[in-house]
């Protein structure tokens, strides 16, 4: 009679290991495809960097899903908007002047592949006569204790500049409405410095570790000048919602994507409870044929 | 003086003595004077039919069969051209064609002319491939200039073909128009799931395959944010186009005034290169729109994301 109490308990113990397991398994192999292309999320922003070009909102219709329209409201020339979470998937990119009719039609500019996890900035680039969406990859992550630097060349008056950083180079000859990649930079406090064929300017900007940042030249009251926005801090890996400076893009990892691992979390207590009732059930008898 | 002439050539080489005497009378001579200028006429229409028997002898090349197939494979190539292709693209031509051309209305601006003396069509959009430009360029035009042929006009001796130039070098052109393909097959296939575009199960497997220009998924997913779509077909990727040519037409119906109305209206809002020629046509109560963007298909739209 003795005998079956370990065996039981010890059955109990490895069905409350089993289905646990099994639990976890299930949510990772849930939460995978989650981040994966199909069903993840992605962000993107507005940046209005075309100088004399009045405001236009931008619209997003998704290829998959007719009712799914994204729309990034007007900012101001020099600005850029928070990035906004949209699903995964191509999208036609359209823009409309700010405050047009509503029976005016939207012209279609480009199109945006929105891979999961990835960030993008349409940037509206070049003359007010030629105004182009561009779409800009934006990066989320930093080697480790380093800072990375890009240049956006929005300036009309000034069309070709070189940008420094203390000693160091980030951009030679840029020509309007060009981007440079990211360049990692050292952590600390730079002297960044553009040059014009007739103007410069200089700012003395802190640079954190881990932090990705957007060296964005323009025209501010007719005169060259720069401005440095932070895309993301690089300890956090995605960008959220509106930004809490110029830029955005320093918020932590978006809620819905803790969604898979709460239920995975919640379905492993669950599993485990009912484990442990299994186990305390088939105790009971046992102590009372003592 | 000239009647002198005449009667004394007659008197010696032509007329009898007895008619001779007769002419001396003055009606007689009136009349030998009529039949001469009568003969002048009729010796100088033969001549002149003769001379231009003997003109068209002289250009008898121009009218032969194998010249004929020649200018006729260079008029449809030119129509096609002149009809189908951006406006901007640089198009690299033999002079001939490239006169052809300009007689369409295209811009002179837009044309390269190679010949002996050209060196290649580096900076080009466009080779039209004819036997001059072929024996120009050799075997480098289809391996290393401008690998795809996205029309072709005639055959043999006279095939004609629009062949799309690779720009930044074959290895790069390819490996864009690889990445491409992927980027309208995965495209196509969102496209398929969206439940305002109805179509037939031919122009699904279009899309899912790949074989739609993006300019064309571009525009639709717009449309079926606006109103219903129903596709007809996806079509012409050129005459004779090779193998892997995105298919740059679009026909739809229309199933009403106002919508037909709208559709328009949205069509003719858009810019290039997302600007379609747009052809309506009723069959009884049925409209259809053919929308149709110009050749070449560009490559990255979809991928990049860049725009024009």
């Amino acid at each position: 009679m003795r005998a079956p109490r370990p065996l039981t308990r010890l059955a109990a113990a490895a069905a409350v290991v089993a289905v646990t397991a099994a639990t976890i398994t299930l949510g990772l192999l849930s939460a995978a495809p989650f981040a994966s292309a199909s069903t993840g999320v992605g962000w993107i922003r507005l940046a209005h960097l075309s100088p004399n070009t009045p405001a236009v909102d931008v619209y997003l219709y998704s290829f998959r899903d007719p009712s799914a329209k994204i729309v990034l409201h007007h900012v101001s020339y020099g600005t850029v908007s928070g990035f906004e979470q949209v699903p995964a998937g191509d999208y036609t990119v359209a823009m409309r002047a700010a405050g047009a009719s509503p029976g005016s039609k939207p012209v279609l500019s480009t199109a945006v592949d929105v891979v999961a996890g990835h960030a993008y900035t349409v940037a509206g680039m070049g003359p007010a006569s030629g105004l182009r969406l561009q779409i800009i990859p934006d990066r989320l992550s930093t080697p480790p204790g380093k800072a990375l630097v890009r240049v956006i060349q929005a300036s009309l008056n000034q069309d070709v500049v070189t940008v420094k950083a203390g000693h160091a180079t980030l951009a030679r000859h840029l020509k309007f409405a060009s981007v440079t990649g990211y360049r990692v930079v050292k952590p600390g406090t730079w002297q960044i410095r553009v040059v014009g064929s007739s103007e410069q300017a200089t700012v003395s900007q802190p640079l954190m570790a881990g932090s990705l940042y957007t060296l964005v030249v323009l025209d501010e009251n007719g005169h060259l000048a720069v401005d440095c926005l932070m895309d993301a801090e690089g300890s956090k890996v995605a960008p959220m919602g509106a930004p809490a400076t110029g830029l955005g893009g320093t918020a932590a990892r978006p809620g819905g994507a803790l969604l898979p691992w709460a239920a995975i979390g919640l379905t492993g207590l669950l599993a485990a409870g009912t484990g442990l009732v299994l186990v305390s059930r088939r105790r009971r008898p046992a102590l009372h044929s003592r | 003086m000239i009647a002198t002439t005449l009667r004394l050539w007659l008197q010696r080489h032509v007329l009898p003595p007895h008619a001779l005497s007769r002419l001396r009378t003055r009606s007689h001579r009136g009349l030998a004077l009529i039949a001469v200028l009568a003969i002048i006429v009729a010796g100088t229409a033969v001549a002149t039919f003769a001379l231009s028997r003997g003109g068209h002898a002289r250009t008898v090349p121009q009218s032969s069969p194998p010249l004929l197939k020649a200018a006729a494979s260079r008029r449809q190539a030119a129509d096609w051209v002149a009809a189908q292709v951006s406006r901007g693209v640089i198009v690299a031509c033999d002079p001939l064609m490239c006169n052809a051309l300009q007689q369409r209305g295209f811009p002179a601006a837009d044309l390269l002319a190679i010949n002996a003396s050209s060196g290649d069509p580096l900076g080009s959009g466009i080779v039209i491939s004819t036997t001059a430009v072929r024996s120009q360029l050799g075997p480098r035009l289809a391996t290393v200039y401008a690998p795809v042929v996205i029309a072709s006009f005639g055959t043999g001796t006279y095939l004609i073909q629009v062949r799309a130039a690779a720009a930044g070098g074959i290895a790069t052109y390819r490996s864009a128009m690889q990445a491409d393909l992927l980027a309208r097959e995965v495209a196509g296939r969102q496209l398929n799931r969206n439940s305002g575009i109805v179509m037939p199960s031919s122009a699904r497997a279009d899309l899912s395959h790949g074989r739609v220009d993006a300019r064309i998924l571009i525009t639709l997913a717009a449309l079926a944010h606006r109103f219903p779509v129903q596709v007809v077909s996806f079509s012409d990727s050129g005459p004779g186009a090779g193998p892997g040519v995105p298919l740059r037409m679009l026909t739809v119906n229309a199933p009403s005034a106002g919508y037909l109305s709208q559709l328009l209206a949205f069509l003719r809002a858009q810019r290039p290169p997302l600007r379609a020629l747009i052809s309506p046509h009723s069959h009884g109560n049925v409209s259809t729109v053919q929308i149709e963007f110009t050749a070449p298909s560009l490559p990255g739209l979809l991928s990049t994301g860049v725009s024009a």
